[in-house]
């Protein structure tokens, strides 16, 4: 066969195969969402992506298990291969910047949707749906009288035992900066290196992970008497009964968000399914088995009275703590690589 | 290791050797191709060419803690792994064959394992509230736990435990091809035992010894798992600096200039180890 013909028959069957392909899409929409994985995604699933299946027919896809540089790659690399990917804050901002997001198309989303979402949460790139937040843990054998602020916990002489957090991937300078200066509101910004002075202070008191279940763990075997931890973490221990408790006070948030990477291959089935996810009712779902709050405050009608305070962002507990700056955070990445090299080094 | 091999053939027989195309076209592709993008990020920031990545290097002298920890922990390591392994060896091609078989496959069965799981069997064993602990505490030898995980103690014995089979492996190999008859000859002529070992086996050994030295070195300094698992801020390594800037800094200029930092070090003791080691005897035992 002659290198031309080879050429055309080639480009036949791949013109054909294009064909056959967009009718086989035309049939079924095809969905893939990308997500943090772990029980955190069993019951998105659960609760969001199969009844979604379920009610449209539409082809939902899940995927696991992305850190933010698999991510940015691959975005970067145009093969894109997730069309909605749950995503921190603080990933939000970094991928934004660099123009790797679709913007959400606010104008078409409900209006039920929407009247419940405080407007410093309407990202362009994102839709918010839940936030999360960093509290303090402890053994409430050890401390029958629990530790009631960061100063607590970096006093070991009145709460003595080992502290837990993780280290290296995001050593707990927020709370070493609340340690120093209580008041929450005026948190940021802080110094970072008086913050890394704080926690050269713990010195061997403190005992880093590599991984938040790593650090639940250590509590839960009592290798530890008190975490820094996100409270959803917290969730399956206190089902077990162990003798465990979360203290709210200087508490800090953190949203969560849904975004469409730039070239997602059905950014408009992801649209069409953030239109449906976005109702109160539906967000309050997560609420009971993962204990992250909605960030839409209408969500709240739906959720039953013994759980609600057990969410982030409720209005009992909301004033004990506040949002974090995941702006502030993200341009000081850097610092705090540099900080915790330092840390090492002393 | 494999490039060696081949260019010492290919200086014997003269002709390239065709068959290796397909591997060769494989390493260039997923291995040569990804090093150069990686010297390439190095040198290019948002505006282009830049050496900010190895500035911010120099400037920082926490930085260089961490890569002079990196070298600290690869040379106790490798301390460790030498006389352990060293002793070890010696020990299998004494015994019977038969024996040494089956205790060599107890020296190989770690191997069966991934890395993570054997590290956190550490985490178990080193716990406060673990196996070593509750084991001295019951005992009475101490009243209170003793803080292992997060010191250099774990974080050592874990390296020295992952990368003691190289060690022996290297020896042993060495060890098995060096005549007994030898040893014997030296005794005949007068030589105490003591001495025998001293004056005639252990310089027979000196290739293993360098290669396994080399080999365990340059993999306990690249080791990321074991410190990030067992370590605590001090012992922070290049390899899991590199990581930090990856994934948290997101500095990927600096990531890659760490990268090649690491890489023109590990470069410079390969080339040093050509000079002192003879692969070709190393790998077909010594003669």
């Amino acid at each position: 066969m002659s290198c031309k013909r080879l050429r055309e028959n080639v480009l036949a069957a791949g013109a054909a195969l294009t064909l056959a392909f967009s009718a086989a899409q035309a049939a079924a929409e095809d969905l893939t969402i990308l997500s943090l994985g772990g029980s955190y995604q069993e019951n998105q699933s659960q609760y969001w992506f199969k009844p979604y299946a379920q009610a449209t027919g539409v082809n939902v896809k899940e995927a696991a298990g992305y850190n933010f540089a698999k991510l940015r790659v691959m975005i970067q690399s145009g093969n894109v291969e997730a069309d909605l990917v749950d995503l921190s804050a603080d990933s939000v901002n970094a991928l934004a910047k660099d123009g790797l997001l679709e913007p959400i198309d606010w104008a078409s989303i409900p209006e039920s949707c929407k009247a419940g979402v405080p407007a410093e949460m309407r990202n362009p790139y994102a839709f918010p749906t839940i936030q999360w937040a960093m509290v303090m843990a402890y053994n409430t054998k050890t401390y029958p009288k629990g530790p009631k602020s960061w100063a607590d916990f970096w006093d070991v002489k009145a709460f003595p035992g080992k502290r837990g957090s993780i280290g290296a991937t995001r050593p707990p300078i927020e709370q070493a900066a609340m340690a120093v200066n209580p008041g929450s509101a005026t948190l940021y910004p802080f110094d970072l290196g008086k913050a890394f002075d704080k926690l050269s202070e713990l010195g061997s008191n403190i005992v880093y992970s590599d991984g938040y279940a790593q650090v639940v763990q250590f509590l839960a075997d009592g290798e530890v008497d008190m975490i820094v931890i996100p409270n959803g973490r917290m969730v399956p221990l206190i089902a077990e009964g162990k003798p465990v408790a979360i203290n709210w006070n200087q508490h800090l948030r953190f949203p969560n968000f849904f975004v469409i990477p730039k070239g997602a291959p059905h950014a408009k089935a992801a649209h069409k399914f953030l239109n449906w996810v976005c109702e109160p009712k539906t967000l309050a779902l997560l609420a009971r088995p993962t204990n992250y709050g909605p960030i839409n405050t209408d969500a709240y009608q739906f959720i039953d009275k013994d759980v609600a305070p057990l969410l982030p962002g409720n209005p009992a507990t909301a004033q004990l703590g506040r949002v974090a700056d995941t702006g502030w955070l993200g341009e000081h990445r850097q610092d705090i690589a540099r900080g915790w090299a330092r840390l090492g080094a002393r | 290791m494999a490039a060696t091999s081949s260019r010492s053939r290919a200086g014997t027989g003269g002709r390239f050797p065709v068959f290796l195309t397909p591997v060769l076209i494989f390493y260039a592709v997923f291995f040569g191709y990804p090093l150069l993008r990686i010297f390439w990020q190095s040198v290019s920031g948002d505006d282009g060419f830049t050496l900010v990545g190895f500035r911010m290097f120099l400037e920082e002298p926490a930085y260089w803690m961490v890569l002079l920890y990196s070298g600290f922990l690869g040379l106790l390591t490798l301390a460790i792994t030498l006389v352990c392994g060293y002793a070890v060896a010696y020990w299998l091609v004494t015994l019977e064959k038969n024996w040494a078989v089956v205790l060599m496959a107890f020296v190989l069965i770690p191997f069966w394992s991934s890395g993570l799981v054997r590290t956190y069997a550490w985490l178990v064993i080193l716990g406060r509230q673990g196996i070593l602990n509750s084991t001295l505490m019951h005992f009475g030898w101490i009243d209170t736990p003793m803080p292992f995980i997060g010191t250099n103690t774990a974080v050592v014995f874990a390296l020295a435990y992952y990368l003691l089979p190289y060690m022996i492996l290297s020896l042993y190999s060495v060890m098995n091809g060096i005549d007994k008859n030898l040893l014997l000859a030296a005794r005949s002529l007068g030589a105490s035992p003591m001495s025998a070992f001293r004056h005639v086996f252990v310089p027979l050994t000196r290739p293993g010894v360098l290669a396994g030295s080399y080999m365990v070195f340059m993999l306990g300094i690249g080791m990321y798992i074991t410190p990030a698992m067992l370590g605590g801020p001090n012992q922070t390594t290049l390899p899991l600096m590199i990581a930090i800037q990856i994934n948290e800094a997101m500095d990927w200029t600096f990531a890659a200039a760490l990268s090649v930092i690491l890489l023109v070090i590990t470069g410079a003791m390969q080339l040093m180890a050509n000079r002192f080691l003879d692969f070709d005897r190393l790998w077909g035992g010594a003669k």
